[in-house]
């Protein structure tokens, strides 16, 4: 507990060596987030209607999917650089260290200002819920948490799938962007509104839209198509179900390279 | 005049040379282009269930298509410049006899040039494997097609400029992530690459159009998709123009500041 | 197990790799062969704990691999080994606690904030307790003259600086073994006696285990008694380090100043002679003629101004043996 502490405290200080860029850094993640509200404002303001979706049921999801999605970058930015860190051979350091290697992967680049993008998400979540005159029950509330932390679980195992990947082929890595940053852009807008095979693929194969959709839109009171209750409760486990399959990748890697290095 | 130029064309001709290296990595950004063009257009699609009266479904998907392949001409790898002035090897290329600036505009340029070139031809031909109604259009005219690229040329000058002044913003602070990374950000939303320019609402257009990184790629876009009366190209290239020589003074000047920082810091 | 006393031990130890050459094509991924490179092969030895080993060999030789094998970076492909019972990459957590490492290209320390603050984190990663790392702290600070530089970021350090930084963050956890790759290179003369220093005292109250890779032969003599020489891949000699002197190193050399043009006369057998920057260099073998003979022939050509004894040379050293055994 007190490694986790500190070590995130460390980044802090180290970041805040270069004083403007600390600033900046802070900056441009909120811009980021604002950049993708300020479309979906623009958007909204046109259209009025995504598909069924009536623009303010849109920014709830929107707003649900930046929360999971800057919670993520926030512990996971270490499994997105990690091609670097395999080139630089700074894996053997971890490796030397008495300490998990993905905690160490995750606490190297922990980054807490992320977290401040979290409330360009929440104020649209709460914006959205309060315009589309939600009731809140514990149950209800329990249930948007945990389909947020599914999320941030699904997102956390497609980085850590693309980590697993540098220790095959660096340059493959794209391929598993389209994953992960293509998720993020996908499922900020209710998943029915795509295409079926775009839809399958972040329902089935990156469980995104599983975790996330499926209940917000219950919450919202306009359930998918292919709704049933049973699904439900089952949601919120499909992230963590997910993620424990992706540390298998993640632990094929790391046998492989320490299998196949010099 | 041929002599004088002669150090900047090579620096050219090298930087172009060393971009067809990346191939692999062409490949993947061109993927990445291609499926974020294609959820792009999955939206508007959603979106556009009734007319709406000054855009089109079919206009947005071109314009959404134009962006992402002319994506790489947005930005600049100064990855090399960065590593240069942290690592103080910067100093050998300040004794090189030529102007900073001019070097690494030429630089820039060749690598948009050809980083564009490789990854737009190979998208074009993706094109007929997507559903019709997804597909970019060919320009309104012959015409439009001349002023689309006139237009492209002179946005691939002004954001070069807009390049080399985040470039002099990253040496003077010595940060190549934070600031170029907000820059690079505001840059691709107001060049209209996260959202097409032409749906904002109307009484914004004129505001969006004639900010500065809307000469990048907006201007010529528009002109792709319709031809412009002779008077409305002249001044939309004037504009350009314009936006082009105010930031190539500004990040001239930029540049010229910093390089005497750096060599009276002379590490 | 027979071998629960604290030692580290190798049994036929052998690490292939397979490396895909570059293919053609746009993506050079046609076309590819993959060669197998034997790293590492057959490699068995044991070392108690407390002893200082020196690690020697040409580069490629193997050297790294064997100490990424036995820091369980890696995993055999063969044989196996241990270090004090446990097998290193299937231990991988409790068999690192015990290991301090000094890997001279490569820091373990964090760039950009004080090393004081690295310090602390280390303390945390390695769940050290307050008081016990505040003394050791104290005591590697006053070894290693750190004391004024703990509130330095790394970055604005020396190189030497930088080294001594880097041994006191491999020392704080008390590491039983201790793996050094080229912790010199690059130092100046006194960097390095101070390095040396702390390196024995560290062997002598702790009974620290120190594996050395080097190509300093100063680092050698002054710290290793034992040395063991790996050429492609093979251990080719584990024993004393003044034994493998006298097999190999056996040609002199005698680098002489005169004031004056010296007069050599007729060279006797064995004696070689050449000019460089002003000096005369003379060669021989002790075993072909007597050192006292060299001597008298050097006074006697002329009036000496200095004269120095070359230092003995690993690479000179291991030519020797590769010339012996014919690899």
């Amino acid at each position: 507990m007190r490694y986790i502490f500190h070590a995130v405290r460390m980044n802090l200080r180290a970041a805040a060596q270069y004083r403007a860029s600390f600033l900046m850094q802070s900056v441009a993640q909120l811009v980021m987030t604002g950049c993708d509200l300020i479309a979906l404002l623009v958007l909204i303001d046109r259209f009025r209607h995504m598909g069924r979706w009536e623009g303010t049921e849109v920014m709830f999801f929107f707003g649900a999917m930046q929360i999971a999605f800057a919670l993520t970058e926030c512990f996971g930015r270490g499994l997105t650089t990690f091609s670097s860190v395999i080139r630089k051979g700074n894996f053997d350091t971890l490796l030397l260290r008495p300490r998990p290697l993905l905690l160490q992967l995750s606490l190297n680049a922990c980054d807490p200002r992320r977290v401040g993008t979290v409330a360009v998400g929440a104020a649209a979540l709460i914006v959205s819920s309060l315009r589309l005159g939600l009731v809140w029950t514990p149950g209800r509330l329990l249930l948007l948490a945990l389909s947020i932390a599914g999320t941030v679980c699904t997102m956390a195992a497609l980085f850590l799938l693309e980590a697993a990947f540098c220790f095959f082929s660096v340059q493959s890595v794209e391929l598993i962007n389209m994953l992960t940053y293509g998720g993020r852009q996908v499922c900020q807008y209710p998943a029915d509104i795509y295409p079926a095979p775009l839809q399958l693929l972040f329902t089935w194969v990156a469980p995104i839209v599983l975790c996330l959709h499926y209940p917000v839109s219950w919450l919202v009171g306009k359930p998918m198509a292919d709704f049933s209750p049973f699904l439900l409760w089952l949601c919120p486990v499909a992230g963590p179900a997910f993620f424990a399959l992706m540390t298998l990748a993640w632990r094929a890697g790391v046998r492989r390279y320490r299998g196949t290095g010099s | 005049m041929r002599k004088r130029l002669k150090p900047y064309l090579s620096a050219f001709r090298l930087r172009a040379l060393l971009e067809t290296q990346y191939r692999a990595a062409a490949l993947g950004g061109m993927a990445t282009q291609l499926f974020f063009g294609i959820v792009l257009c999955c939206v508007y699609s959603a979106l556009f269930t009734q007319g709406q009266a000054d855009v089109t479904l079919a206009e947005t998907v071109s314009y959404v298509w134009l962006q992402q392949m002319l994506f790489r001409a947005l930005m600049a790898s100064e990855g090399e410049l960065m590593e240069q002035i942290l690592d103080g090897s910067i100093a050998y290329t300040l004794l090189r006899p030529v102007h900073q600036h001019t070097w690494w505009m030429f630089r820039t340029l060749a690598q948009k040039l050809v980083g564009v070139a490789m990854r737009l031809l190979p998208m074009l031909l993706c094109m007929p494997l997507l559903p019709p109604e997804m597909r970019l259009s060919l320009p309104e005219s012959p015409l439009a097609a001349a002023q689309f690229l006139l237009s492209l040329g002179c946005g691939f000058l002004c954001v070069t400029q807009i390049n080399l002044i985040t470039m002099a913003v990253s040496m003077r602070t010595l940060d190549n992530r934070g600031i170029s990374g907000l820059i690079n950000l505001v840059m691709m939303f107001l060049c209209g690459n996260i959202i097409p320019l032409t749906l904002f609402p109307p009484r914004l257009q004129l505001l969006m159009r004639f900010q500065p990184f809307a000469q990048a790629l907006d201007a010529p876009i528009r002109m792709y998709l319709h031809a412009q009366p002779p008077a409305a190209f002249a001044l939309s290239l004037a504009v350009q123009l314009g936006w082009t020589a105010a930031l190539w003074a500004l990040s001239r000047q930029m540049w010229n500041t910093n390089l005497r920082r750096i060599v009276i810091q002379g590490g | 197990m027979t071998q629960t006393a604290a030692a580290m031990t190798a049994e036929h130890l052998s690490k292939t790799y397979i490396r895909r050459t570059r293919g053609r094509g746009i993506l050079g991924l046609t076309g590819r062969e993959a060669v197998q490179v034997k790293a590492l092969q057959d490699v068995s030895f044991r070392m108690e704990a407390g002893e200082i080993v020196g690690l020697i060999g040409p580069n490629g030789a193997g050297k790294s691999t064997m100490v990424k094998l036995l820091t369980g970076i890696l995993t055999p492909t063969g044989g196996s080994c241990t270090v004090d019972g446990l097998i290193p990459w299937k231990d991988r957590r409790a068999h690192v606690r015990r290991l301090g490492t000094v890997f001279g290209q490569r820091t373990q320390l964090w760039w950009d904030v004080p090393i004081r603050d690295s310090y602390a984190l280390l303390r945390d990663i390695y769940a050290l307790r307050e008081d016990r790392w505040r003394r050791r702290l104290g005591e590697l600070t006053d070894a290693l003259d750190l004391g004024e530089l703990l509130d330095a970021p790394l970055r604005q350090l020396s190189l030497g600086q930088r080294m001594r930084a880097e041994l006191c963050g491999s020392l704080l956890h008390e590491p039983a073994w201790l793996f050094l790759d080229e912790p010199t290179i690059g130092l100046d003369a006194v960097s390095k006696l101070k390095l040396r220093d702390v390196l024995r005292e560290e062997n002598r109250t702790r009974g620290t285990g120190i594996l050395l890779t080097t190509h300093d032969m100063d680092d050698m003599l002054a710290l290793c008694r034992r040395v063991m020489v790996l050429g492609h891949g093979r251990l080719l000699y584990d024993g004393g380090l003044q034994e493998l002197l006298q097999r190999y190193d056996r040609e002199h050399t005698l680098r002489c100043v005169f004031s004056g043009t010296p007069r050599f006369g007729s060279l006797p057998q064995g004696v070689a002679l050449r000019q460089e920057e002003g000096a005369w260099l003379l060669t021989f073998l002790p075993g072909q003629i007597p050192v006292r003979e060299v001597l008298q022939l050097v006074l006697a050509a002329g009036e000496l101004r200095e004269m120095t004894l070359r230092e003995m040379n690993v690479d000179r050293m291991i030519a020797g043996m590769y010339a012996e055994m014919s690899l």
